[in-house]
């Protein structure tokens, strides 16, 4: 049997480490001590699906409370790794796909194919190799999209990093939200 | 982890220095060193302006010390020279060169070649480059360096004997008064200073060194003033000096590790000390640094200004194909089209020219007309008559006669009667020559012969 983390700090640990960590390794007291100690530091413990091997459950993923979301990008103070542009375009894809309603919330989104990413990525003038090859190398490491299997289907939703976007990020998005590519029958 | 081992000093005899730019080790900014060197000065300096503030002066001056001293004649250059060779080692701020320059002059750092008026050569003063050193050295090190330089030359001087006993007492005077005065900063820093300020500073120091010159300084007093007490008593008030310098270097090493470590702030080590520890350290003291150390993946940064960048750098495809525009007149549309052109104009020209001859005539007589063309354009006229002659949808024909006119003076000077004829047309559509004599000559028509 594997023993429950009950050190509210490798909880923590683990949920940066792993980018995610499912409800079943700790208990709901460690949980709530990580989430206090979050807290203190400017972080949130947000909820998000962890799917491993397919199966889905509940789980925590750490994200940025919206007083503290630094913004590195504008004030240029440290180094931040940003994606190559086509990862990002194959990014806003997904997120077009899995976000056909901008009212809703991003996470969890619908489900969605990996064909239907690289059609979208292809009517853009994305070369369909290097679309898979950025949700294979970037999206999926980085917990921005994840495998799922549903109705028998393999399909793609998107990961426990985006259930951690920063609040601010999602309303800038929303703003801009009938510019994320989908298919045409998608169109709002 | 220990440090490397070419990071102490050398022998005694040595004077630790280092080179221009210093070493990666305890390397600081340019505007760090110009504060050192504030204070370096301060004894002698007019007002609080005396030494520059803006960096990129002092690196002026090392590029010009360095452009003088690298200069292969001993003639010196001149300032023209001089910005050349600048130049050559990257951009130049002229602005900055001549204010540096001329001041440099005026300070004598920079000196005419001869001492004569409107010298236009100049070179460097070797002072003023080792000054340049000097200051490269106490501002980088904090002048560390050259009170482990005074504890030794206290040494050798007590040793050879050739020093006075006054100079002997001033001597462990000034090392007692610098081992207290650093330990006096570095117990402000142990309790002020950032952690990064301390870090810099007890980069600087060298504890082992100082007492290990203190202690041979004192064997040494007691070994050849035995019977002086007041030399004793200061060789044993700097011993006692040393003590708290050295507590207080260790005050700040224990600060360091103790706040850096627990802040897991990598920084506090050079990364040569880190190389070292991978390399000398057993696993057991590697394994204990990275007991309490969390790794995590770095997780791209998915900010909206990047997404539309991305969105906007790709733009929909294009599904319809547009015709690009025909280049302007370039080549040839349609060549054969072109030539059919030119044939039916060609032929035009020679109809209505035959029309022309003729005028409302039924024939005429053309040798006059094509002997006064001349040469050649007589026997482009009887090829055009001679090619309409010969289309059968022309109502047009040429006789040629047998008579062979000569004249050598002439430009045409072999010619046959040439005379053209209307044909029309008969009860068959088929076009039928119009006989008749050839005006005033006996030659026999060609009609039928053609």
């Amino acid at each position: 049997m594997i023993a429950l983390i009950s050190n509210p700090a490798a909880l923590l640990a683990m949920v940066r480490a792993c980018g995610g960590v499912t409800m079943t390794k700790t208990d709901e007291r460690t949980l709530r001590l990580a989430a206090n100690a979050a807290e203190l530091a400017g972080r949130v413990l947000v909820d998000c699906t962890i799917r491993s091997d397919g199966a889905p459950s509940r789980g925590v993923n750490l994200g940025w409370a919206a007083q503290t979301t630094p913004s590195p990008e504008d004030a240029l103070t440290y180094k931040v790794r940003v994606l190559p542009p086509l990862a990002r375009l194959t990014w806003a894809c997904c997120l077009g796909l899995a976000w056909p309603d901008r009212t809703a919330d991003p996470y969890p989104g619908s489900a969605f194919t990996r064909s239907s990413v690289i059609d979208t990525a292809a009517d853009l003038g994305a070369s369909a190799i290097w679309v898979k090859s950025a949700l294979v190398n970037d999206l999926r490491p980085a917990g921005l999209i994840c495998e799922a299997r549903e109705s028998g289907q393999s399909v793609l939703r998107l990961g426990p990093a985006a259930a951690a976007m920063p609040d601010s990020f999602v309303q800038a998005i929303r703003r801009f939200h009938e510019r994320l590519p989908r298919p045409e029958s998608m169109e709002p | 982890m220990r440090d490397r081992p070419d990071e102490g000093f050398g022998g005694s005899d040595s004077v630790p220095f280092e080179p221009l730019g210093g070493s990666d080790a305890g390397a600081i900014s340019d505007a760090q060193l110009l504060e050192h060197v504030r204070a370096v000065v301060a004894p002698v300096a007019k007002d609080v302006s005396a030494v520059i503030e803006d960096p990129r002066a002092l690196q002026m001056a090392r590029d010009l010390a360095d452009v003088f001293a690298d200069h292969p004649t001993i003639a010196g250059m001149t300032k023209a020279e001089a910005l050349q060779a600048l130049g050559h080692r990257g951009p130049v701020d002229h602005a900055m060169f001549e204010s540096r320059f001329d001041h440099f002059v005026r300070m004598g750092l920079i000196r005419s070649y001869l001492p004569k008026k409107n010298q236009k050569r100049y070179v460097l003063d070797p002072a003023g480059l080792v000054g340049l050193l000097v200051f490269e050295r106490i501002g980088a090190r904090g002048g560390v360096d050259e009170m482990l330089y005074l504890l030794d030359r206290t040494g050798r001087i007590v040793q050879s004997g050739e020093a006075d006993r006054a100079t002997v007492v001033a001597h462990l005077r000034r090392c007692r008064q610098l081992l207290s005065v650093y330990a006096a900063q570095l117990a402000r820093m142990v309790e002020a200073a950032s952690i990064r300020e301390l870090v810099d500073e007890q980069r600087h120091h060298d504890p082992r060194r100082a007492e290990a010159e203190v202690h041979k300084l004192n064997q040494l007093v007691t070994r050849h003033y035995p019977a002086d007490h007041e030399l004793n008593d200061l060789a044993f008030r700097l011993l006692e000096t040393e003590l708290h310098y050295r507590t207080q270097v260790l005050a700040a090493v224990n600060r360091v590790l103790d706040q850096g470590g627990a802040s897991l702030d990598f920084s506090v080590l050079l990364p040569e000390q880190y190389i070292t520890a991978a390399l000398d350290a057993t696993f057991d003291e590697l394994a204990q640094v990275g007991e309490r150390l969390v790794v995590d993946p770095p997780m791209p940064w998915t900010d909206p200004g990047s997404l539309l960048e991305a969105i906007d750098e790709y733009r929909p495809r294009h599904r319809v194909r547009i015709r690009p525009p025909a280049p302007a007149s370039v080549g040839e549309s349609d060549p054969i089209g072109r030539l059919q052109r030119r044939h039916r104009e060609d032929h035009q020209r020679r109809r209505l020219a035959a029309e022309s001859h003729l005028q409302t005539a039924d024939t005429v007589e053309l040798t006059g007309v094509l002997r006064a063309l001349g040469w050649p354009q007589a026997a482009e006229q009887l090829t055009a008559l001679l090619s309409l002659s010969a289309d059968p949808t022309q109502p047009f024909s040429v006789e040629l006669g047998l008579m062979l006119l000569v004249d050598s003076e002439a430009p045409v000077t072999y010619l046959h009667s040439v005379t053209l004829r209307r044909a029309t047309p008969d009860d068959d559509g088929l076009l039928q020559e119009v006989v008749a004599a050839p005006a005033g000559s006996g030659d026999r028509g060609l009609a039928g012969d053609r």
